[in-house]
């Protein structure tokens, strides 16, 4: 790239820069890679050994990590923020002045979700004992050290990106924060040192080679796909000017469209086959035997553990339209954001990968390189969808190309029934009278293929006829300007909480926080007490669940959840006690829906 | 089904709440109290008749109840298989999508909360 192009494609990267706002006592903010760099060692972790320093402390630059090759260490690279984390007393002193103390952390997660995910989410809590995990008074400790890159770089950073295909233009934001504190801070999932975030423009341009804004994409927990991206005439997409709006998670600073709180599930990989034959059951319950209603809960039902994202937007901005203007460099001039293949924070092998800090813009954790590098276009399943400018000629393409199909069709539809008339000519006359069965046969199986040909060229032509006459409406739509919905790609986009999903009692929050432990606190009594009894057990479940349907107004569904155990039991019971019954029952339908078939097809000769 | 359980229970008696010694009923007369629950359950069937919600679930309740005592009974060693018999194919029948539709209970929180939404489900 020369420098007219770079400074063309800062030009454009600064038209549509976005605004970001984030969370009242968000502590970390996008950051100069070249600042945090100074404040980190690189180190090399193989396994079964300790790291080893390879560059300390103030030694790290981009030129100088981009040199380092994953293969020749054979073993993670990464660098490291923290070296000491705060102990008791500094992480107390920290919390007396942070940021933090703005953040109102609402509704409590656990009133938020259900009993199941609360107890999902005990599991996780103990899982991060025996994983890796970030230790305690790392983030605060990685807190001080962001304050001091700030007083040494106080404007924010992007790195942006410019890539064009053949029909779009695509814009990458691409931002550092030097700290993930989602769970230590913000109740979430998971903590790592080094957090890059990324939000996409995806454009077209006019006749007159003017950049017009189709699409904006948000990168949101490694997610991926059409769930990610608005249209740009969609409402969910606010902007200020032709600057998209960003509202960035509390601590995870994942990219939301709207201001709000949002339910992030964490699935445990070690449940998911459970989880898929759940599923299967409840697709066989639904659809073969046609039981069950609509409500989500019914249909779906995870097991997965629930956090919150906040997402509010009430705290600092920084971009277009704010008092902090973004700091723009094009990533293709930074060597490490393209080259070094490490971990931008601490590694620490955690099975499940949310305690260990992310590679950078160009690489997975693994090493392979990130879909939205080498594809961005298909990152967000964009590939399928023709830009505005290309929209009607698009269509109006593949119109002609089904029209000239349907065209084609009607001789070989022509040909194909001649053949079959007269095969049907020669059957008939050797049915009449041919010595040879053989090619009787022969004739008849060419012509029943003959029919079968004149057939499928029908149905072609049919489906063919039927398909342009859609394009055809669509064509005609876009020609008057009618896009169609600005949300019709979209599949389970994430949505904020509502806020009357979010007022609950003061009592049903605490008993949200308690129960899950208190269940399983009493449940170790009873089996002690009781020895393990079958009906406490019952009594004491139905108990939890009945005040857990009262705080959450679902007695309804708490009644009718019963009564479907209930009936499920008493339908094994019945097939334990009856099974040879039941089998000579079925035995004896099954003989009479035969005989009566076959007797049926007997008479009709 | 409803009317025809209702008969059934009538013609046998084998309501077996009473005769549980855990929910022994001193001072109720056993056939008073079957006569009430069928008359309940004639209640509730007119309900149904009608299409009213509260019948559905009122169904779905006495169903249940059924079910437990059923289910209680066979625990202790007394067991009564055509209560629990019909009583799992009157649920099976109830939770059936074409059955909740006309009723407007096929989303039961909604239908029971006014239209709020709730938390993520229950369990």
């Amino acid at each position: 790239m020369n420098s007219s192009d770079g400074h063309a494609d800062l030009v454009l990267l600064r038209r549509f820069e976005p605004q970001i706002r984030f969370n009242r006592g968000e502590l970390f903010y996008p950051v100069d890679v070249d600042v945090f760099l100074i404040h980190t060692d690189l180190l090399l972790h193989r396994r079964g050994e300790d790291p080893t320093v390879l560059i300390p402390r103030p030694h790290a630059t981009q030129e100088a990590i981009a040199g380092c090759d994953k293969d020749i260490y054979a073993g993670a690279l990464h660098l490291r923020l923290v070296d000491r984390p705060l102990n008791t007393l500094q992480l107390v002193q920290f919390h007396a002045r942070s940021d933090l103390r703005e953040f109102r952390k609402g509704v409590t997660r656990h009133a938020r979700v259900g009993l199941v995910a609360r107890l999902l989410d005990v599991v996780f809590r103990i899982s991060l004992l025996v994983r890796g995990r970030v230790p305690g008074g790392t983030a605060a400790a990685a807190a001080i050290t962001y304050e001091a890159m700030r007083e040494t770089a106080p404007s924010p950073v992007y790195y942006g990106r410019v890539e064009r295909t053949h029909d779009y233009t695509s814009l990458q934001y691409w931002f550092f924060y030097a700290y993930n504190d989602y769970r230590s801070h913000f109740h979430g999932a998971n903590d790592h040192e080094g957090d890059w975030e990324m939000v996409s423009v995806f454009l077209s341009h006019n006749e007159g080679g003017a950049p017009i804004p189709e699409w904006a994409a948000f990168a949101a927990h490694d997610g991926k796909g059409a769930d990610l991206r608005r249209r740009w005439d969609d409402p969910e997409l606010r902007k200020v000017g032709e600057h998209p709006i960003v509202y960035a998670g509390a601590g995870s600073h994942a990219a939301h469209f709207s201001p709000g709180e949002y339910i992030i599930r964490a699935r445990i990989p070690l449940l998911a086959r459970l989880e898929r034959a759940i599923a299967t059951v409840k697709s066989v319950w639904r659809t073969a035997l046609r039981q069950g209603g609509t409500s989500r809960a019914e249909r779906d039902g995870h097991l997965d553990v629930a956090f919150v994202d906040y997402a509010r937007g009430d705290g600092r901005c920084i971009g277009p339209g704010t008092e902090i203007p973004w700091e723009a460099r094009l990533l293709d001039e930074q060597p490490a954001l393209v080259h070094y293949p490490g971990l931008w924070g601490r590694y620490l092998d955690d099975p499940i990968r949310g305690e260990d800090a992310p590679a950078g813009p160009r690489f997975n954790r693994d090493g392979s390189v990130r879909t939205a590098w080498y594809d961005p276009v298909g990152w967000s399943e964009l590939t399928a969808e023709p830009s505005t400018s290309r929209e009607i000629p698009a269509a109006q393409a593949e119109l002609t190309r089904l029209n000239e199909e349907a065209a084609a069709l009607g001789p070989r539809i022509a040909r194909a029934e001649d053949e079959a008339t007269r095969l049907g000519v020669r059957v008939a006359a050797l049915r009449d009278g041919s010595p040879s069965s053989r090619h009787l046969d022969e004739c008849e199986g060419r012509l029943a293929e003959a029919r079968e040909t004149v057939s499928r060229l029908r149905h072609s032509l049919s489906e063919t006829e039927l398909l342009a006459r859609s394009i055809g409406t669509r064509v005609e739509r876009l020609k008057q300007g009618d896009r169609g919905d600005p949300r019709a790609h979209l599949r389970r986009p994430d949505v904020p909480q509502q806020p009357s999903q979010l007022r609950l009692h003061r009592l049903a929050e605490t008993w949200s926080a308690i129960s899950a432990g208190l269940l399983l606190l009493v449940i170790g009594t009873v089996t002690i007490v009781y020895h393990a009894a079958l009906l406490p057990f019952l009594l004491l479940f139905a108990a939890f669940l009945f005040v857990e349907s009262l705080f959450h107004r679902r007695v309804a569904a708490l009644v009718h959840g019963i009564v479907m155990t209930l009936a499920l039991t008493a339908l094994a019971v019945l097939a334990y006690e009856f099974w040879w019954q039941i089998a000579v029952a079925l035995a004896l339908g099954l003989g009479a829906a035969i005989t009566w078939t076959n007797l049926r097809e007997l008479t009709r000769r | 089904m409803l009317l025809g359980q209702a008969l059934v229970w009538t013609a046998t008696g084998t309501l077996h709440f009473s005769e549980l010694p855990s929910l022994r009923l001193p001072a109720t007369d056993t056939s008073y109290f079957n006569l009430a629950l069928v008359g309940l359950n004639l209640v509730i069937a007119l309900g149904m008749l009608l299409l009213r919600p509260w019948a559905w679930m009122a169904a779905m309740t006495v169903q249940g109840t059924s079910l437990g005592a059923g289910l209680w009974a066979y625990y202790l060693g007394s067991p009564d298989f055509l209560l629990m018999g019909t009583s799992v194919l009157v649920v099976l029948y109830l939770n059936l999508h074409e059955v909740r539709r006309p009723f407007g209970v096929e989303d039961l929180r909604l239908r029971w909360n006014a239209g709020q939404e709730e938390p993520d489900e229950l369990l």
